[in-house]
């Protein structure tokens, strides 16, 4: 890396980097465990060891693919309350302290 | 120094009055000489202070002297709110040939009005004249301040028609000279005072003059002794002429409309120490001789039942407040647009005068005390503002609430008594008068005085517009009023606050005045039968 | 530190909290810029104290006009708030150590005061005082951003919490009629007072529907303003559904509802702020949940997950905060990749998204586990799917969406300096008390309610939550890297304010342009007329009108003449 950045940056670059492995490798665990351990389960369908598993997939597809046609039915251009709206201005620069590193 | 015991004519009397002893029977203390002293001391501190010269001892003697009055007046108010009278005879001298001094709640009333405003407004006056005097009259400024002081405690002090008359001329005198100060910052103040001195003369003229046919047909100055002997001859002409004279004279000193021309140019053009002292005291004053000649001197029965004054004077209360108002309204000076608001409030007054009931009177007395100290207020800002913009015009002061929120808040706390917002003192004396009108039944006089207040709103609101929503002057000194103005403004604002909250101490005393007054000459044609 | 060694401090016990902070947001308002920071810390650290060491009971019962009034209520539900509020407070304000904005200063400690007072609050009155003064003082937070859109997003904001407040105090005067107390203790929905008292806890805890209030204003306040406000308003109401209807069935699916909906609009939102202004509504869902199944477990996961709740929902805001300090936006597409230059901000964020998100060591893990096993408990499995659902959702927001695409994605090309070090140390704290929750969930439930009976660390909870969430991430990286992601995009998201923005405003407008018609030919009439009648006037009594010369010794003496003859033929006659 050309840039000089702190260790600390450089750390979590590192696990950037390799977070898609470390992510498989856990996922994989917990699935395991979950079947190997007696889920104490009260609901219908828990005591499947891979209910939870499921469960976040199954959750996360759902809103990712609902919130897509939320944005094409809702969504509207920034100016859309008006071009004074606080959504379409900028943040008053004067009540900030916008500064960059000094490399 | 004597007095003399009237025991025979206390006797059997509801309402006493107190009379001082004769000095064989006790020692006079200073505190019996208070209703000579309240007078006496701004008087004599007066020449005191021209002798002295020095413009570093002036303020202070006139501010001693100023609070001493205000002590004295307020002893003197607390002895007689019980509804009793001190009798003071000047010199020993037992009426009706020595002049009589004569305390009820309602000069006393008065009297702390014009000390205590006198006080407020001294330490503000100690700057503002500073920035609008120059130096070397400094002196003579406060010499004239107390001779006009002492000329107003004075009128309120005294039970001697004449002794009124001299000391209405002395405060009247030290006025014009005054309001011609102002000169130093604005030329038309001179023609202005000259205006003020040919009109405020030509009152008092009127005023002696009918003092003149009293005395022609009763021999006496004495006021309760000439209550006492106009009502035994109901019938005589010259007692009516005098009558009319006296209305007309004293009606021109408290600028009833349409008598009120000398008034707007004379708080216009004055320095403004001098247009927030007159605005809160002098007319107060004259309203207060009104009072005593309609109620005491003639009484109410002669001079509403008999005369039919009422019908000569609500009308021009009411064209008081509608047409002062409107004109206030399209006034681009502010020191005019209060002037000019000053005459449709002494308009509230005069109709709390011609109902002729105890709570209108009570709230047109009232009205005297809330009126002052929102219209001090109101002057001592806009002192303030001519001190840092430099002039009064509307077009000075634009956006001057940006730099100058002290000042500026209590600006708005004064506009909304004007108005009469409820919290606010100018509410309470308004709320009385249309209390009055209801209980007489005069309902459309009641929303007579509401729509006169809605005009109020719309000149205050002007000023507030001005002050608050135009963009502040590049060319104005941008900084605050001193502390020294600004700690009496906010005095005077704080205290519009507090008698509009607890109203018990002004409406008290006003109505034991009311009551006094009400009551009117009988009583005090029996006590003052006791000098006889 | 018991009150008799410190003889000045216990003092302290007769003065109810709240007013520990309006004398103190007096002196802000007169205290030098330098001196106000540590006044701002110091103070809520001192209330905090107090509030620790305050004994239960009624403690300033006060009869006013008739009226039984209770200042201060202490008991373990309203301690616990106060407690909260009072610490996030200190953190807050910490935060904002470099603010020497006076108007934010005092609101800040105003509306604190506030929100602790109506929490002590005994009965309806005192209840309903206190919480328009969290309205009115919140609102200065919004405004302090000083542009026309903050102006009106506060104007708009500040009707809807005064309504809630109206709504208050006529559920209260009712209420009042009806049973001839003013008490402010559980009641039970059916007379038209407790729906109306109902409705009004449902807006300030953002009911749906009458939620947008929150998203609308807080990405609207200033940077320092919204961590203050994301503390106070919401929870308030919560403390207020709990202390008057917990148990109420009809919270529950409106609970449901809460945590469910604002995931899809946090998801493509794209302003930062307004992401967790979302988020922050599925959270109440949780706790509105709770106060719905009222049972004792549930009641006290409402407490716990609400004092978890602001104290990482502040981090979250703070960590945002502190990037729109440092870059001037709090956009998603404008930002990424910040970790490189902003690494300690970076990894506290992240404590944040993982506390929120519920994983095992972190604080949510071990409050929001317990509304879950409350609704399992009850056998509720709707609304118990609703929460898993929303938990594994939590995470696509909060914990991924906030860190990832500010923190790292694509490198926004962005170098800003790390936050200043208030700041750090503000977020520092808060994010250790993030933790030790999560480690030693024992401090926090030893506060609660009710005496608490969970353990979160079983093998099979810790399993399962880290299924949820890993596979829930998993889930999100396919979508990224298949380009099923929602991503960035600017714009505006429609929701109920639109009804009141758009459709209320059109409608309105149609039919007053319908009486406009009718109105402005009666108007032309009235108006010249009017014109006539002011001209009339004018031409009298303006400036150059007859009635204000001022030059007038003849006129007057004329008038004089006049007065005179006027008096004597009356006088005469008579």
């Amino acid at each position: 890396m050309s840039e000089n950045l702190p260790p600390l940056a450089r750390l979590l670059g590192l696990v950037e980097r390799h977070f898609l492995k470390a992510l498989a490798a856990g996922a994989a665990l917990a699935l395991g465990a979950g079947f190997a351990i007696d889920m104490h389960a009260k609901a219908p369908l828990e005591s499947f060891g891979g209910f939870y598993a499921l469960a976040g997939f199954v959750s996360l597809s759902t809103v990712l693919i609902v919130a897509r046609l939320l944005r094409a039915l809702l969504g509207r251009q920034e100016d859309y309350y008006g071009r004074s709206a606080v959504n379409a201005e900028q943040y008053p620069a004067d009540q900030l302290e916008v500064r960059d590193r000094e490399p | 120094m004597s007095g003399q015991v009237a025991g025979d004519a206390l006797a059997g009397h509801a309402a006493g009055v107190v009379e001082t002893a004769t000095a064989a029977e006790r020692a006079l203390g200073l505190a019996d000489h208070l209703p000579v002293l309240v007078v006496l001391v701004p008087f004599l501190a007066a020449p005191l202070v021209v002798l002295l010269g020095a413009r570093r001892l002036a303020w202070p003697i006139t501010f001693a002297a100023a609070f001493f009055s205000l002590a004295a007046a307020l002893s003197l108010l607390s002895g007689v709110l019980g509804g009793d009278a001190i009798s003071y005879h000047i010199g020993g001298w037992a009426p009706p040939l020595g002049i009589e001094y004569r305390i009820d709640a309602a000069n006393a009333f008065v009297m702390v009005i014009v000390s205590a405003i006198a006080v407020a407004i001294l330490p503000y006056a100690r700057t503002s004249i500073a920035a609008e005097i120059p130096a070397r009259q400094h002196v003579l400024f406060h010499a004239l301040f107390l001779l006009a002081l002492a000329g107003l405690l004075g009128v309120a002090a005294t039970g001697d028609a004449f002794n009124l008359f001299v000391f209405l001329e002395i405060s009247s005198l030290a006025t014009y000279v005054l309001v011609a100060m102002g000169a130093y910052r604005d030329k038309r103040a001179l023609t202005t005072a000259f205006n003020y001195l040919l009109m405020g003369t030509t009152g008092a003229t009127f005023f002696v003059i009918g003092i003149g046919f009293l005395y022609m047909s009763t021999g006496t100055l004495n006021m309760a002794d000439l209550a006492q002997l106009i009502a035994q001859q109901p019938g005589n002409r010259t007692i009516h002429a005098g009558f009319a004279f006296i209305i007309v004279g004293m009606g021109l000193k408290v600028a009833m409309y349409p008598l009120h021309l000398w008034l707007p140019g004379a708080y216009t053009y004055a320095p403004s120490a001098v247009s927030a002292f007159l605005a809160a005291t002098a007319t107060k004053v004259a309203v207060y001789v009104l009072l005593r000649f309609l109620f005491t001197v003639f009484g109410p029965q002669y001079t509403f039942e008999a005369a039919e004054l009422t019908w000569v004077i609500l009308p021009l209360a009411l064209l008081a407040m509608f047409a002062a108002s409107f004109i206030a309204i399209f006034q681009v000076n502010f020191k005019k647009m209060l002037a000019y608001s000053s005459i449709a409030q002494i308009g509230y007054m005069l109709l709390g005068i011609a109902m002729l009931s105890q709570t209108a009177l009570t709230g047109a007395i009232v009205h005297l005390f809330n009126h002052a100290i929102t219209k001090a207020t109101l002057f001592m800002v806009i002192g303030a503002y001519v001190l840092r913009a430099g002039g009064a015009f509307y077009r000075d002061i634009e956006g001057i609430g940006r730099v100058m929120p002290w000042t500026s808040a209590a600006g708005v706390i004064g506009g909304l008594s004007l108005i009469g917002v409820p919290g606010t003192a100018g509410f309470v004396s308004k709320w009385l008068l249309v209390q009055g009108a209801l209980e007489k039944g005069w309902w459309w006089m009641a929303l007579l005085v509401v729509a006169s207040s809605l005009l109020a709103v719309v000149y205050v609101w002007k000023g507030i517009e001005t002050a608050y929503l135009r963009a502040p002057r590049e060319d104005v000194d941008r900084r605050e009023a001193p502390l020294t103005m600004l700690v009496p403004i906010w005095i005077m604002a704080l205290s519009t606050i507090w008698f509009g909250l607890s109203a018990e101490w002004t409406v008290g005393a006003a109505g034991t005045a009311a009551e006094a007054l009400m009551s009117g000459a009988s009583q005090l044609l029996i006590s003052g039968g006791a000098g006889h | 530190m018991s009150p008799d060694t410190l003889p000045a401090l216990s003092a302290l016990s007769a003065l109810p909290t709240a007013f520990l902070f309006l004398p103190g947001a007096l002196l802000a308002a007169v205290l030098p810029a330098r001196l106000r920071p540590p006044l701002l810390v110091g103070l809520p650290a001192l209330a905090a104290w107090q509030v620790w060491t305050l004994p239960e009971g009624r403690l300033m019962p006060l009869a006013l006009m008739g009226l039984e009034l209770e200042l201060m209520r202490v008991d373990r539900l309203s301690r616990i708030f106060a407690l909260i509020f009072t610490l996030i407070a200190v953190l807050g304000n910490l935060y904002a150590w470099h603010l020497r904005d006076r108007v934010q200063q005092v609101a800040a400690l105003v509306y604190a005061g506030a929100a602790i007072g109506a929490v002590f609050a005994g009965d309806l009155i005192t209840l309903f005082l206190w919480w328009e003064g969290t309205a009115i003082a919140s609102v200065f937070l919004i405004w302090a951003r000083r542009t026309e859109g903050a102006f009106h997003t506060g104007m708009r904001y500040l009707v809807v919490q005064v309504l809630s407040g109206v709504l208050l105090l006529a559920g209260a005067a009712l209420y009042w009629r009806e049973t001839g107390s003013l008490d402010f203790t559980l009641m039970r929905l059916g007379s038209p007072a407790t729906w109306l008292i109902f409705l009004a806890f449902g807006i300030k805890a953002a009911f749906p529907l009458l939620h947008n209030w929150l998203q609308d204003a807080y990405p609207a306040a200033t940077v320092t303003g919204t961590v203050i406000l994301s503390a106070f308003t919401t929870k308030l109401a919560i403390y207020a559904l709990a202390r008057g209807f917990a148990g109420t069935e009809i919270l529950i699916w409106i609970g449901a509802v809460m945590t469910v909906f604002p995931v899809f609009f946090a998801e493509v939102e794209n302003d930062m702020r307004r992401v967790l202004a979302y988020s922050l509504n599925n959270q109440l869902g949780f706790m509105v949940v709770g106060i719905g199944i009222g049972s004792e477990m549930a009641l006290n996961g409402t407490a716990a997950h609400a004092f978890a709740h602001i104290l990482y929902k502040a981090l979250l805001f703070m960590s945002v905060g502190a990037v729109l300090y440092r870059t001037g936006t709090a956009r998603a597409t404008e930002l990424g990749g910040l970790y490189r230059t902003m690494p300690l901000t970076a990894i506290l964020a992240v404590i944040g998204a993982v506390s929120i998100s519920g994983v095992p060591l972190f604080s949510g893990f071990v409050t929001k586990s317990m509304v879950l096993s409350a609704a399992s408990d009850a056998h509720l499995w709707p609304v118990w799917g609703a929460l898993v659902f929303a938990s594994a959702a939590v995470l696509s927001h909060s914990g991924i969406k906030i860190p990832y695409f500010i923190f790292f994605a694509h490198d926004s090309g962005r170098r800003p300096a790390e936050a200043p070090r208030h700041m750090l140390l503000a977020m520092g704290l808060t994010a250790a008390m993030c933790i030790a929750i999560g480690l030693a969930p024992g401090l926090l439930y030893a506060l609660l309610p009710y005496p608490v009976e969970y353990h979160p660390y079983s093998g099979y909870h810790v399993v399962g939550q880290m299924q949820l969430l890993l596979f829930g991430v998993v889930a999100f990286a396919l979508a990224m890297r298949f380009g099923l992601h929602p991503g960035e995009k600017r714009g505006t998201l429609l929701d109920s304010d639109w009804l009141y923005r758009r459709a209320a405003p059109a409608v309105l407008g149609a039919a007053a342009a319908l009486v406009r018609a009718i109105w402005g030919a009666g108007a032309a009439a009235v108006g010249a007329l009017r014109a006539a009648a002011m001209g009339f006037i004018r031409a009298r009594s303006g400036p150059e009108g007859r009635l204000a010369h001022v030059w007038p010794t003849g006129s007057m003496v004329e008038w004089l003449a006049i007065i005179l003859g006027v008096m004597l033929v009356v006088v005469y006659l008579a």
